[in-house]
């Protein structure tokens, strides 16, 4: 019993298709065509994903403490651009 | 008095286990704190909900579609609570009498509401989860004698809740729930709290309040001298951010969709248990498949009328037990075919098929398919022919039942197939066939009109695939009849390694898979195609033959006391855990997509980087775990064909050592597999 295991990893990811497994597939991707996957995962998104997903555990608990600055933070910098 | 804020719920237990202790009375939020959502938004609930109204709409020739539904309902809702708010310090409304106000005004009267609110619980049940550490405190509370309420600043009225706290299983354990719709009078505005004080006799002093938002759950019930307890869950909010997070990157990216019904899929509190790595493959890898090809297959038989659905042993028994599943929440309008399960297999249908068309070339190229199978014994093992009545009818064509009839084995001469396909137009010769196979091709016509088949102008049916003998055969068996209907099959995967015979009244359709389509991420299903039939399959062994008994038809079934059959039972039950997993899944399925309002072809693109990591890329455990162990094939003759002959190894045919070690394997055999489709 040994090798059981949730389905959903403790990063609230897939097990069995992490999304480390899809960057990996992705930069494959980059050299060899794949097949039709109607424009693939985008980068941005990707690493996005991969920060969250991977460090979500550490950035969350400190986001919702600070919740309302980090909010005003936001804003400010909103429209500044 | 103030509120206490904690951000995980472990903490907020301690502190409330501390001041449960000498309170009498302890109350819940509902949303959010005692039941959670697997989608970020809950108004996602509300466009599956517009669909059906719109589908009810088609049906009585009303114009009208999802998003002029959804827009009205908005609107009415909007001016209920517009009205509300006048007379009233919260601008609340009430679910039946704003849904009563937009159905009637659709469809003239409000005969529809008990089916739309009935839809819209039961879509809400599929997204709602308990949250288990609360509601097991909460339970422990009900049996200390403590007064529980369930308090809810909601469009729904309570008797709704009730049905949604019912679902979630601590329905006996809770006094009374309360909604802001029955009453208009909120936790927001502070008005709830002394309604309820004054209702139920509570002491504010001895309340405690458990909720989710710092104002109608921490700040209003403070200021009426409740003890309150807010929880801003940090693990939540990482959860509903990662959904958000992929339901909006599927807006823009059509890539996404896939993997964001796929987390809505997971399993959340107690339904996400540790469970075996089959049932993990399962539920993860093979049920968003399935549930794709089926919902297509759905949409399919929609578009083209079709009332009648069988799905074909074995594989369809999986089928059908998702199909059941996943209509509820998909199809509420109802509007999909009927369906059976059809007892069939190749070796018992190859034999009826013979009746009235005769040993036919294509059908023979499809026996011969098989390395294993060389001569004419092997094709009268195939269509349960006596091969000693047909001899004479070989001897007159200088044949013999041994003589090699395929290229792959040793022995063979081309002169072999000239003669036999003289043979084949020999009317004495095809006369002889057709009486052996009169009997078998009776009891198949009497099973099929017992199971309706022939009650329709058009059925659809449905296997795993893969080059649609089972259909072939059928409808060889059945098209001489009137009433033999137009045959539509859909198939998991169309490999089409022999043309199959398409005219409008008998067609296949690879789903996932289609040969025809050029679609080379989709094409890594050949990898491993056994992963995907023992997946599938049922738990009964395959059928052999239709017997005629009496008046009537008997389905004779293959033994499972020899070894064969022994190591097909072993393969079930090791199996098992892998179509448990399937299963488990499917309901989740169906809901996360009815809220996502995908279909197929929203999901391919994520399901085609799924079948290339999980098959051409998987890794050695994974192959280890989903290889067949052993593969029943009566189809398959028992020759050993010559050396050069044999199939080439596939990745998952490799040992598990040379699955580790050998360096890039799975790229040279993905490389290899490319160019074989490009050949193609």
């Amino acid at each position: 019993m040994n090798d059981m295991k949730q389905l959903m990893t403790n990063r609230f990811d897939l097990a069995g298709m992490s999304v480390f497994r899809l960057a990996r597939l992705s930069a494959l991707g980059k050299f060899l065509p794949l097949g039709g996957m109607r424009g693939g995962p985008g980068l941005l998104p990707l690493l996005l994903l991969l920060a969250l997903h991977g460090a979500g555990n550490c950035f969350f608990p400190f986001a919702v403490r600070h919740e309302a600055r980090l909010h005003r933070l936001y804003n400010k910098l909103r429209r500044r651009d | 008095m103030s509120f206490t804020k904690f951000h995980n719920l472990s903490n907020l237990l301690s502190r409330a286990h501390e001041l449960a202790a000498s309170r009498e009375t302890i109350s819940f939020d509902l949303f959010d704190t005692l039941l959670i959502r697997r989608v970020h938004d809950p108004d996602l609930v509300k466009p599956p909900v517009a669909r059906l109204i719109a589908a009810r709409a088609e049906e009585r020739g009303i114009k009208l579609s999802w998003q002029q539904a959804q827009k009205r309902r908005d609107v009415i809702e909007a001016r209920h609570r517009a009205l509300a708010g006048r007379n009233f310090p919260d601008h609340e409304a009430c679910y039946p009498r704003f849904m009563a106000e937009l159905l009637t005004g659709i469809f003239g009267d409000a005969a529809l509401l008990d089916e739309i609110r009935d839809y819209e619980l039961f879509l809400e049940n599929q997204m709602l989860v308990p949250r288990a550490l609360l509601v097991d405190w909460l339970k422990e509370l009900a049996g200390q004698g403590k007064r529980i309420f369930v308090i809810s600043d909601v469009y729904l009225p309570a008797s709704h809740l009730e049905k949604l706290v019912a679902h979630a299983g601590f329905a006996d354990s809770v006094e009374a729930v309360i909604s802001s719709a029955d009453t208009f009078l909120a936790k927001a505005s502070g008005a709830a709290w002394p309604m309820l004080a004054k209702k139920f006799g509570l002491v504010p002093g001895s309340w405690l309040h458990v909720g989710d938002n710092p104002v109608s759950d921490g700040l209003r019930p403070a200021e009426f001298g409740i003890e309150a307890l807010v929880i801003q869950d940090w693990r939540e909010k990482f959860r509903k951010g990662m959904a958000r997070r992929y339901w909006h990157y599927g807006q823009g990216r059509p890539f996404w969709r896939g993997r964001a019904l796929q987390q809505l899929m997971l399993p959340l509190e107690a339904e996400n248990r540790s469970q075996p790595p089959l049932f993990v493959e399962g539920c993860n890898f093979l049920a968003p498949l399935i549930g794709g090809f089926l919902q297509r297959v759905a949409e399919r038989c929609q578009a083209l009328g079709i009332r009648r659905l069988f799905f074909l042993s074995r594989e369809g028994y999986l089928f059908q037990q998702f199909w059941q599943k996943i209509l509820p929440a998909l199809f509420p309008a109802g509007n999909v075919p009927e369906v059976k399960y059809l007892y069939v297999s190749r070796m018992a249908l190859a034999g009826a098929a013979c009746a009235y068309e005769g040993l036919k070339r294509s059908n023979l190229d499809i026996a011969f398919l098989p390395t294993g199978n060389r001569d004419f014994r092997d094709i009268c093992r195939i269509f349960s022919l006596d091969v000693t009545e047909l001899t004479p009818h070989l001897g007159r064509y200088k044949l013999t039942p041994e003589t090699c009839l395929s290229p792959k084995h040793d022995g063979y001469l081309p002169e072999h197939q000239v003669l036999f396909s003289e043979l084949l137009e020999d009317d004495d010769f095809q006369a002889e066939v057709r009486r052996q196979s009169a009997a078998a091709n009776t009891a198949l016509l009497r099973y099929l009109e017992d199971m309706g088949f022939f009650a329709d102008r058009r059925v659809a049916l449905v296997d795993i695939g893969w080059l649609g003998t089972i259909q072939r055969y059928l409808y060889d068996a059945a098209r001489h009849r009137p009433d033999c209907p137009a045959c539509f099959g859909f198939l998991f995967g169309a490999t089409r390694g022999v043309e199959y015979p398409t005219t409008p009244e008998n067609q296949i359709e690879g789903i996932i898979y289609d040969r025809h389509c050029f679609d080379m991420a989709a094409s890594s299903l050949l990898y491993a195609r056994d992963v995907f039939e023992e997946a599938c399959r049922a738990p009964h062994p395959t059928l052999q033959a239709y017997a005629l008994d009496g008046d009537g038809y008997r389905l004779r079934f293959r033994e499972t006391d020899d070894e064969v059959g022994q190591a097909e039972l072993a393969q079930d039950r090791y199996f098992a855990p892998l179509q448990t997993g399937i299963l488990a899944a499917a309901p989740r399925f169906a809901a996360a997509s009815a809220v996502l309002g995908y279909s197929l072809a929203d999901y391919r693109p994520w399901f085609n980087l799924v079948l290339i990591a999980k098959l051409a890329f998987a890794s050695t455990t994974e192959i280890a775990a989903l290889r067949q162990k052993a593969h029943l094939d009566d189809f398959h003759g028992g020759h050993q064909p010559k050396k050069q002959a044999k199939a080439p190894s596939g990745l998952w045919d490799f040992s598990l050592n040379r699955l580790r070690f050998s360096p890039f394997l799975r790229l040279r055999h993905f490389l290899r597999h490319r160019r074989d489709r490009i050949r193609e």
